[in-house]
């Protein structure tokens, strides 16, 4: 594993911040404007044809936010996976969906929950959440019970429902 | 009829959207899939989920390791044994535990349980979509049997919240590995009935195959697990790939399709059936009643909950599993860790977070169906209404596993 | 019928009753007797949306058989049911499909709140979760457990069997609604529905001001 993240600081001078180790897995944390052609130089040259899993962290107290991508390679059992730093107030980073298609629904749920915008990405809207719901619930700041986003929806008695006298 | 002769006969016809769902009988929960039809021949699908959204990854965070684990038996609902000793072996994996021999074989057995569970509620909701609803009798008072066994062994039929962080939540009674074994014994007749009734059968045969094909570059592209990728045949499995719980050591064999339709999965799920009850068979062989549980060695005796029989009698154990039970293990602030086992309906990952106290920072769950949902709207292009149907059915997602 | 008395010391009235009886003839209220034939036929309306969905399909199999009870019917359409079971977790982007399946349903209808999540929400105190389904639909009967055994939900339909035989059978009369209804409550009606674009102050809102102040901890009752 070594050898790959050598290569790759080789092949992407800079981009490679740091690189961890620990239980057995290895992590990459690079600079998020150069994620996306690292990524596709994993999957085109070196073979890692299977991402795993998108997924995001909130550190309010570093007030940033991580994307993750986690990359497999099939055939030679090689995980690696890929972390990038976004500043908490405009989260952008650009989208692999054209790179795997896996990552359409996958960025679309960090979109939805964490609130990463994915530049490029086909169909980028609310998959978990109702369309016109406004927030993003798994931010540290938002309430586990809910916040007043329910300002957003018509009370279902007004639709013209039935509504039954007591 | 083709769009050349419609011309012809001056048939102004348009397409049809229609709404499948949410509430639909066939469709394994509440998906909703948005249909573009051309007549009956599907043009284009899209699958809106979220109707089962709870919130789980965000609860999480809000609780302490041990009280995650009942959120993950309401993820994957057909398999929960699985489900909870899956976050179990990734926060051991975070917090660095090891678990006994002991422990490892029940986990084994336990996890191979809800597999056969799961594949048979499967095969039950399949024929009963497709229309063999006879089927679904047979394999649901199979699993009842699964079930039965499951409230012996840990307490409840379904839901069971088996895992603990370093073991399990309790032992088993003296007897019941020889009636697991039995079960395992007996449960290929009831896969042989099915197999007689569906595999040659003309009409499940005409439903079933080349429905919903997928080629294996495109699954692999999709980010599809499970059964679904090893029927489009690529031969992958966790259980061969990363070995856990000591997989390595049986000798099971991991069936792989070919064409990647509807006819394939089928055929690869009821082999893996087969497969679990050897692989049953082959870790009740290891099991020894004598020896404890939990690790017994004083030093990490600590870190792991004590044994129950002592628990209510003795003042020490007591207070020591009131204080491993309600707090818990704590996490290195920055630690992650990604663990993935091979759940029923493909690859369920945890990726957790360690914040520096017992609640974790991030957990989040990758889940197979989620991922698996996505490849739907490749397969049923060109198909018909029904078509989507079986490969929903076929596609084995659970919705409480996708919107968690 | 045929049925023969079981015991001879029985006063005058049962015997000639018993006697109309063995001749094919049953005696009763009008209202009775519907009563009878509604409640040994209830064809329920399965939502199953979660893990309780699982054990309802394991009481219509063939072990905990609902046939028994004349209602192993289970169409998929609310139009032919006339009893709803809720199973599973309701959240807020399923609650108004929940309520317009409800709505179809003819009269009279009853609705089972099967498992915890319909009851009370459950487990989930979260974002999406509508903690509780009485806040949207009335509910008949509420069964615990998560999720109940298949014997809980059939006893359940027994309740609700005994619900209907006290029914007063009135072929013009609209139904009264029975069930518990938390959303009769003036104080709690807003609800996701389908989005019209416009935002409304939420019904109930104290008048000036912006936030609803009676969130958290009626909600989470």
């Amino acid at each position: 594993m070594s050898e790959l993240t050598q290569s790759l600081s080789q092949r992407f001078p800079g981009a490679l911040l740091e690189v961890v180790e620990s239980r057995g897995e290895t992590t990459a944390v690079v600079d998020p404007a150069r994620a996306k052609s690292l990524l596709r130089y994993l999957k085109e040259e070196r073979g890692f044809d299977y991402l795993v899993d998108v997924s995001s962290a909130h550190w309010p107290d570093e007030g940033r936010i991580d994307v993750v991508y986690l990359v497999r390679n099939l055939k030679t059992r090689e995980q690696l996976r890929v972390r990038a730093a976004l500043p908490e107030e405009e989260p952008v980073i650009e989208s692999v969906a054209d790179v795997w298609r896996t990552a359409n629904w996958l960025e679309r749920e960090v979109y939805d929950l964490m609130g990463i915008t994915f530049a490029g990405h086909p169909d980028l809207r609310r998959i978990l959440m109702p369309e016109e719901f406004e927030g993003h619930p798994l931010r540290k700041e938002y309430p586990m019970e809910g916040d007043d986003e329910w300002r957003n929806y018509l009370p279902v008695s007004e639709a013209g429902h039935d509504d039954r006298e007591p | 009829m083709t769009t050349a002769s419609r011309e012809r006969l001056n048939l102004n016809t348009e397409l049809v959207t229609l709404n499948m769902g949410p509430q639909h009988p066939a469709t394994h929960g509440v998906l909703r899939v948005v249909l573009t039809l051309d007549g009956e021949v599907v043009l284009a699908a899209h699958p809106d989920v979220g109707y089962l959204h709870r919130g789980i990854e965000k609860i999480a965070e809000n609780k302490t390791l041990h009280q995650v684990i009942p959120y993950t038996d309401r993820m994957d609902y057909l398999s929960p044994a699985s489900n909870n000793i899956g976050l179990c072996l990734a926060i051991e994996k975070l917090v660095d535990l090891k678990i006994t021999e002991k422990c490892r074989v029940m986990r084994v057995v336990a996890c191979e349980m809800s597999r056969m569970a799961s594949h048979f509620l499967w095969l039950a909701t399949t024929a009963l979509d497709i229309g063999a609803g006879t089927v679904y009798f047979y394999c649901m008072t199979e699993r009842e049997k699964i079930l039965d066994l499951f409230e012996r062994m840990t307490g409840a039929r379904f839901t069971v919240s088996y895992g603990r962080i370093g073991g399990l939540s309790r032992e088993w009674e003296p007897g019941l590995e020889k009636d697991v074994e039995a079960y395992a014994l007996q449960a290929h007749k009831t896969l042989d009935e099915c197999d007689r009734l569906l595999t040659r059968n003309r009409i499940w045969i005409e439903r079933n195959q080349d429905v919903g094909p997928i080629s294996a570059a495109d699954a692999i592209d999709l980010g599809l697990s499970g059964p679904n990728l090893r029927a489009a045949g690529v031969d992958w499995d966790i259980r061969k790939a990363y070995p856990y719980l000591g997989y390595d050591r049986y000798e099971f064999e991991v069936p792989v399709g070919e064409h990647g339709d509807c006819y394939d999965r089928y055929l690869v799920r009821l082999e893996e059936i087969r497969q679990s009850t050897a692989i049953l068979l082959q870790a009740l062989k290891e099991y020894d009643p004598s020896v404890p549980l939990f690790p017994e060695d004083p030093e990490s005796r600590k870190a792991y909950l004590p044994p129950k029989s002592r628990v209510l009698t003795k003042m020490e154990e007591l207070i020591h599993q009131f204080i491993v039970a309600t707090e818990g293990p704590k996490t290195q602030r920055g630690a992650e860790i990604y663990f993935s086992i091979e759940a029923p309906k493909g690859e369920l990952g945890f990726y957790l977070v360690g914040s520096g106290t017992n609640v974790a920072h991030r957990c989040h769950f990758r889940s197979p169906s989620f991922v698996n949902l996505q490849g739907l709207p490749l397969m049923v292009k060109g198909q018909m209404v029904a078509d989507v149907i079986a490969t929903i059915a076929s596609l084995d997602p659970v919705l409480g596993e996708v919107d968690r | 019928m045929g049925i023969e008395p079981v015991s001879p010391e029985l006063d005058a009235q049962t015997r000639q009753d018993l006697e109309l009886v063995k001749g094919g003839l049953i005696l009763g209220s009008l209202s009775k007797i519907v009563d009878m034939a509604r409640k040994n036929s209830l064809w329920p309306m399965p939502f199953g949306l979660s893990c309780c969905a699982i054990e309802m399909m394991a009481m219509v199999a063939s072990r905990y058989d609902l046939a028994r009870f004349g209602a192993e019917a289970m169409r998929f359409t609310p139009r032919q049911c006339d009893m709803m079971i809720v199973a599973g977790t309701l959240t807020r982007k399923m609650a108004p499909a929940c309520k317009r399946i409800y709505d179809q349903m003819p009269e009279p209808k009853w609705v089972i709140a099967m498992g915890v999540c319909t009851t009370t929400g459950g487990m989930f105190d979260a974002y999406s979760v509508v903690m509780g389904i009485d806040h949207i639909i009335p509910v008949d009967v509420y069964v615990p457990g998560c999720p109940p055994r298949p014997e809980a939900l059939i006893y359940a339909i027994m309740k609700i069997q005994e619900r209907v035989m006290r029914e007063p059978w009135s072929p013009l009369g609209r139904r009264p609604v029975r069930g518990h209804y938390r959303g009769r409550d003036p104080r709690y009606k807003a609800l996701p529905v389908l989005d019209t674009g416009e935002k409304v102050t939420v019904h109930g809102a104290p008048e000036g001001q912006d936030k609803p102040t009676w969130r958290k901890g009626y909600y989470s009752g």
